[in-house]
């Protein structure tokens, strides 16, 4: 139910970010979470939310919530800087546990792959990559993704 | 929850002093970039960017804490930023090596320091 109603509530466009808050605190989210938001600069912060509100649920320290929340923000302005050009598109966040406490979310789009590229993409893959264990960037005939690992508890990667 | 900053300007003896509370990323980045390139006076000897109640700086964020930095020395200007001493920011900054282009201190008074004895 609260992946169905995220999807609903979020697409509807920024300014549902208290709606979407509120209902995270009302009920848990499901594990895997899966949301979709509009490719648009706007939806990074409500994609962090979401998370960091997931992570705490699921056990994550506050670093932990801190640095995934902004690695899959880094990636998520990837997705929404290169993937569609002008065409408004989509971004697809799903984070899981995986094993022990370790943590995967992978930011998936629908669109044409570009490297990462400009001072800022650079500087977004080098954070993805100190604030966590592995990034991984695959890419297929629908889209790119890329997943991004870190064990819970441990110290920053 | 301050999504849209506004710096807060000061200045204190021939320094600029700019607070940034709140997010510096990729919202806030274009309205700060306005301020913050506009808070460089050339008769200054540099400026201080504090950070202390800074909660969140993403990529393009710190591109624009570089870009201050190679405004400033293209004037012959330090920039010194504060920076708290753990934390997410924290974490960023020395990722990316701010300490390449900024003197890094804890407080503002250590900050104006560093830019008067450079």
């Amino acid at each position: 139910l609260g992946d169905a109603l995220v999807d609903v509530l979020l697409p509807e466009g920024p300014g549902d970010d208290d709606a979407a808050v509120l209902l995270a605190r009302a009920m848990p989210l499901d594990d895997p979470l899966v949301a979709r938001f509009p490719a648009e600069v706007q939806s990074i912060p409500l994609m962090r939310r979401l998370l960091g509100r997931w992570l705490d649920e699921v056990g994550a320290t506050r670093a932990d919530a801190d640095d995934l929340a902004l690695a899959s923000a880094e990636a998520a302005a990837n997705a929404i800087e290169h993937a569609y050009g002008l065409a408004p598109g989509v971004v697809e966040m799903r984070a899981w546990t995986f094993r022990e406490s370790v943590v995967k979310v992978a930011i998936r789009d629908f669109g044409n792959w570009r490297a990462p590229r400009g001072m800022h993409r650079g500087r977004g893959l080098q954070l993805m990559e100190g604030l966590t264990d592995e990034v991984e960037v695959v890419r297929s005939d629908e889209g790119t993704t890329i997943e991004l690992s870190r064990q819970l508890g441990a110290d920053a990667a | 929850m301050n999504e849209h900053p506004q710096p807060d300007m000061s200045h204190r003896d021939a320094v600029g002093v700019v607070a940034l509370a709140g997010e510096v990323g990729i919202v806030q980045a274009n309205s700060l970039r306005t301020r913050l390139l506009g808070a460089v006076r050339n008769e200054d000897f540099g400026l201080v960017v504090d950070l202390s109640d800074t909660t969140y700086i993403d990529s393009v964020g710190v591109s624009l804490l570089f870009e201050l930095a190679e405004r400033l020395a293209e004037r012959q200007l330090r920039l010194a930023v504060v920076l708290p001493e753990a934390g997410l920011v924290e974490r960023v900054l020395t990722i990316v090596n701010l300490k390449s282009v900024a003197a890094i201190r804890r407080t503002v008074d250590e900050a104006l320091s560093a830019i008067r004895d450079g």
